[in-house]
């Protein structure tokens, strides 16, 4: 994951954490950074065989519901079929309604359904006998036995995605209010008393408000952090009040970054304060003090999260 | 019976008649009182819109003004008086029904009324008995003890002196140095401490003792922060420091200061620019208070007052390593020292070892410590001479063989309780030390009726006047011939004393009260509105200003120069806050300045303009009250009461500045008055911020719209006009009274009173004795001295 990877989970932005091991996801990859080639070590006969390989490094990961409901693209029910063969399983058979999308599905496909499957109408788990025929729906999907794909979620109605992505934005907002809003390091203008300027460009991806936040609270405290997000210590104590001097907003930003770029004026800057580092903003927001295992507190903490990819 | 009761009648008639006459005279002679003996403005305001309410007759507010004395040296009257200015300057009187008074009319009531208020007090103030004692300031009494004793006696320490009160700055004024109960407990400790140094049980043993950073270590030290050292006793060190200093990529200077932790200020420093590979060794060698100190990169520390948790870079280093290779590629906690071609962003010090040796003992010091204990305790004679000595000395006068007795008598009675000679020896000498005749400059003789000092006065007056401290040997030894008041001998001494370094004192401490420098910092800026100034500044501010005095009186220049002139003294620090390119001078350094820098003369240094301001924002009014005290020695009336403030521009209002919020605000005829005299004064200098530095438009905190441009022209009350600081320096340069009121404030310093009229008379005339292009510092410095005035009491 880059660190201006965006990730959506239930049509909501999300954290790499927020999503169960073996969802289904549709992404968007990239070479990696200079200098990271080996974090994922390809052999000369993988990429023989599929030079796309390379591209390794998401910048952006999606849910199904996510995926398809952001564009305007649901499923219709056509009903139910019972699977043969040696391993029998209940399908749900659906089409697709709306646009047709690149990378996407975009025929008549039938998703295993068994008692696995969650089935949210009105705000409320419901058993499978609730779905029928004619039908729009939202799918979730993991991955089934063979080549199929299995369904994680079904929602019968909007009403119940809406409400399931609303508890997601929350869970990010919290995430992102506690761990601050990351951005990455265009450009510094040191004073030589110890103070200077920063300008940042906040990571795309997020919910709308935090950047509002840091627009409005026009003081951010800014810390330094890792290509993996990680801070430094308590981040809150380890960082700098500063005051925003200037908000400038691009239109279609590119995939990771928001649009928004604004330069804020410190009365000290910290080591990681160079071009090209990432920070992470922290709004009007209450401090939550972190698990420590979420710090960096040493050189080799470092060492370790950079070999490891921890967020 | 009855002759008792005719002779009671008859006077009881008698009285009545006494009585009828009496009350007559009231009725028929009302000009006989008060109002009558005030200049024509103040007494024909006074009977057109006061005596007819407040007469015998109405009385209203149970007030009589028609009989109220003028004898403003009667602090009762003044009072009085000082309440009818109140009333009359408030706009409470004359009341809403009645005939009004114009603007210009309460103007010149209240000027009147604030003349004569002062000039009673100034009576009161300078009033002298037959014997006078006038308190040494604690300044004063470091340097007398230190001159005496050789002895550093540290007076700002917590439990020692209290801070002297300052009347427009001058901390000396006689008056109001009063000796209560405390201050002689204080004294006592004093004296004990000071003795006790002087003549040590065992004699503390010079050391020299060296701090190593660490073996193949060195120590950075960032902006703002300091490597410590504790100094157990006080006295004269030499300090030698090894080290580097780095300037920032943009070529400002670190200033090593020694910053003593508890008084908060340095007690010496150094700009010091060394290549990181070659460190120089600096030694500086003075007098020291005990404490605690830093070796610091002199500057405002960034650490928050609560405590955070940031680690500014006061760490040890490898030698070997340079500090460009100070950047990690990880996230830290350490705040940033270099940039990304490695360069320092901030003035950085790399300090190898400190070596701090001392207490150091001169052979001036030695010699003033060393008759002070008589060659054999055996010998009742030889104790008695040697303390009379001793006496004299601190005394500053001849002292008689009975004065010395209860000293004497002291010994022997320690000495009978079972306390060593050495012991009791150091009772009687602390003893004399708490004697009002040491801490207290003694003019006149009980009992007598003398308009003149004597020479031992005389040699105190002109000692604390230029050394601010006792006389020295040669000084006495003119006394006691009685050849000092001679102006051939006096000339001689005060040539002498101008000579000798001791004359730094004066040339510290007379620009410090004379200009209220004490000021400076008083209202610590905001630093969220002005994070560059620091604690360097601030100090490079007063020092800018001391210098500049020194440069004028070493140099004997004209007095105009005071005010107006195209050099200054600068360090790098003020060069970077003047915004004049560099390279910039290491240390204070005579620079000539152009017309662009718009500097020039003490008015526009950073400390005057900052000293009239207050932690947020340039105050116009209070830069022309002080213009008017410390300039033109003439101090403005108070305020009236119950001004509203500035109301602070908030919303969709247009941003503005403070003269035209002032200009709105000062509509009422009452405030127009007073303002149209001192404001021009201040308003001159609307081109200089709270902090001093030139600004063409002046920020304005909330309302919308550009920061509005600064208007600094202005009309004097005399009619002359000017367009911006350097035309009202120069008007200023002009003027006659600058040389009186220079002399005012000289005089006040030197014979520790307020000048009374009489006084202002000699002044004056002295000053028009002079051709105006001949009042350079030093010639009127000496001529003051030689003058009638200086010598009397």
């Amino acid at each position: 994951m880059l660190p201006y990877g965006m990730v959506w989970y239930h049509g909501a932005p999300a954290d790499v954490r927020d999503i169960p091991p073996g969802t289904h996801m549709h992404g968007r990859f990239l070479l990696p950074l200079e200098g990271e080639e080996k974090t994922i070590p390809l052999r000369e006969e993988q990429l023989k065989k599929n030079a796309t390989l390379r591209y390794n490094h998401a910048i952006l990961l999606e849910d199904d519901a996510s995926f398809y409901s952001r564009r305007g693209r649901s499923w219709k029910v056509l009903g139910f079929e019972q699977g043969a063969g040696p391993a029998p399983r209940l399908k749900l058979s659906v089409e697709p309604v709306g646009p047709e999308i690149e990378g996407g599905i975009n025929k008549s496909a039938l998703f295993d359904i068994d008692d696995a499957t969650r089935v949210w109408k009105n705000r409320q788990l419901v058993g499978k006998d609730k779905i029928e025929s004619g039908q729009e729906v939202q799918v979730n999907l993991t991955w089934g036995p063979f080549d199929s794909l299995a369904t994680t979620d079904v929602w019968l109605d909007n009403e119940s995605l809406a409400a399931c992505r609303e508890i997601q934005r929350q869970r990010h907002l919290r995430l992102i209010r506690s761990r601050f809003l990351p951005g990455w390091v265009d450009a510094v203008k040191n004073n030589d008393t110890g103070g200077g300027e920063v300008t940042v460009t906040l990571f795309g991806g997020m919910d709308p408000v935090l950047y509002k936040e840091i627009k409005q609270g026009k003081s951010p405290k800014v810390c330094d952090a890792a290509n993996t997000l990680r801070t430094w210590s308590y981040h809150q104590e380890y960082s700098v009040r500063g005051n925003t001097v200037d908000w400038n907003e691009t239109e279609n930003p590119p995939l990771g970054s928001s649009g928004f770029q604004l330069r804020v004026k410190l009365p000290q800057m910290l080591e990681g304060f160079r071009p090209g580092r990432i920070v992470r903003l922290k709004g009007p927001w209450t401090y939550v003090l972190l698990p420590s295992d979420e710090w960096l507190a040493s050189p080799e903490d470092f060492e370790l999260s950079s070999k490891l990819r921890l967020p | 019976m009855s002759v008792f009761n005719n002779i009671e009648r008859l006077t009881f008639f008698r009285a009545m008649r006494l009585a009828v006459l009496f009350m007559f005279s009231w009725l028929l002679a009302p000009d006989a009182f008060g109002v009558k003996e005030l200049d024509d403005p103040a007494q024909s305001f006074l009977k057109t819109h006061c005596v007819r309410c407040h007469d015998s007759e109405k009385q209203k507010g149970k007030f009589r003004l028609d009989n109220l004395g003028t004898d403003f040296t009667n602090p009762l009257i003044a009072e009085k008086w000082s309440e009818v200015r109140f009333r009359i300057n408030a706009g409470e009187m004359p009341p809403e029904d009645e005939m009004q008074p114009t603007a210009s009319e309460i103007g010149k009531v209240v000027d009147v009324l604030t003349r004569r208020i002062r000039e009673g007090a100034a009576e009161r103030l300078a009033k002298r008995g037959s014997l006078e004692h006038y308190r040494l300031s604690r300044q004063e009494y470091a340097h007398t003890i230190y001159d005496l004793l050789g002895v550093v006696y540290d007076v700002e320490a917590p439990g020692t002196f209290n801070e002297d009160p300052r009347i427009h700055g001058f901390d000396r004024i006689g008056a109001l140095l009063s000796v209560a109960p405390s201050h002689i407990e204080r004294y006592l400790e004093a004296a004990e401490a000071v003795v006790t140094q002087a003549l040590p049980e065992s004699e503390i043993p010079t050391k020299t003792d060296r701090h190593l950073a660490g073996e193949g270590k060195r120590r950075l030290l960032q902006l703002g922060e300091g490597w410590g050292f504790d100094l157990k006793h006080p006295g004269r060190y030499r300090l030698r420091i090894r080290g580097s200093g780095l300037p920032a990529f943009t070529g400002r200077i670190p200033r090593m200061s020694i910053w003593h932790r508890h008084h908060k200020r340095s007690f010496d420093g150094v700009d010091l620019v060394t290549s990181e590979k070659k460190p120089t060794i600096i030694e500086l060698e003075g007098l020291f208070p005990a404490g605690g100190y830093d070796i610091r990169n002199h500057a405002r520390t960034q650490k928050h007052a609560n405590g955070a948790y940031k680690l500014f870079r006061n760490q040890l280093i490898d030698a070997t390593n340079s500090v460009a290779t100070l950047k990690t590629k990880h996230p830290s906690p350490w705040t940033k020292v270099v940039d990304e071609e490695g360069r320092p962003v901030m003035p950085l010090l790399l300090i190898d070892w400190i070596e701090i040796e001392g207490p150091l003992k001169t052979e001036a010091d030695l010699a003033k410590q060393k008759d002070l204990m008589p060659a054999d305790e055996k010998d009742p004679t030889e104790i008695s001479a040697c303390l009379k000595r001793f006496a004299e000395r601190a005394w500053r006068r001849s002292v008689k063989d009975a004065e010395i007795e209860r000293y004497t008598s002291l010994i022997v009675a320690e000495q009978n309780e079972g306390e060593s000679f050495r012991s009791a020896y150091r009772s009687a000498l602390a003893s004399v030390l708490v004697s009002r005749s040491f801490f207290n400059l003694e003019e006149g003789s009980p009992g007598e009726k003398r308009a003149r000092l004597n020479d031992f006065e005389l040699a105190s007056r002109l000692s604390y006047f230029l050394w601010s401290s006792m006389p020295d040997e040669p000084l006495f030894a003119a006394a006691r011939n009685g050849e000092l008041h001679k102006p051939d001998t006096l000339a001689q001494q005060v040539d002498r004393m101008i000579a000798d370094p001791k004359i730094d004192r004066f040339l510290e401490s007379f620009p410090r009260q004379w200009l209220q420098l004490h000021r400076v910092g008083m209202f610590q800026p905001d630093p969220k509105l002005y994070p560059e100034y620091d604690p360097w500044l601030e100090e490079s501010m007063v020092e800018e200003t001391t210098a500049y005095f020194a440069e004028l009186f070493r140099k004997n220049l004209l007095l105009r120069e005071a005010v107006d002139s195209n050099w200054t003294i600068l360090n790098s620090r003020l060069a970077i806050h003047y915004g004049i390119p560099g390279p910039h001078p290491r240390g204070l350094t005579r620079v000539k300045l152009g017309a662009e820098t718009n500097r020039g003369g003490i008015l526009t240094q950073a400390s005057i303009l900052s000293l009239t301001s207050d932690g947020t924002r340039h105050r116009p009014v209070h830069r022309g009250a002080w213009v008017s005290e410390a300039i033109l020695a003439h101090t403005p009336p108070p305020p009236p009461p119950n001004v509203d403030p500035l109301e602070p521009i908030v919303g969709d209002k247009p941003k503005t500045t403070i003269r035209s919020q002032l200009e709105a605000h000062a509509t009422d005829p009452n405030c127009v008055s007073c303002h149209s005299k001192i404001d021009p004064l201040g308003l001159a200098f609307e081109n200089f911020d709270a902090i001093g530095r030139w600004r063409e438009t002046e920020r304005v905190q909330g309302g919308v719209g550009e920061n509005p441009p600064v208007n600094a022209s202005g009309v004097l009350p005399d009619g002359r006009t000017f367009a911006n600081p350097a035309e009202f320096k120069k008007l200023l340069a002009e003027d006659n009274r600058l040389a009186e009121a220079f002399l005012e404030q000289l005089a006040t310093y030197a014979l520790r009173r307020v000048m009374t009229i009489d006084d202002l008379d000699q002044l004056r005339s002295m000053v028009e004795s002079i051709k105006a292009d001949e009042h350079r510092l030093q010639s009127l410095i000496r001529r003051f001295v030689l003058s009638d005035l200086f010598k009397k009491r």
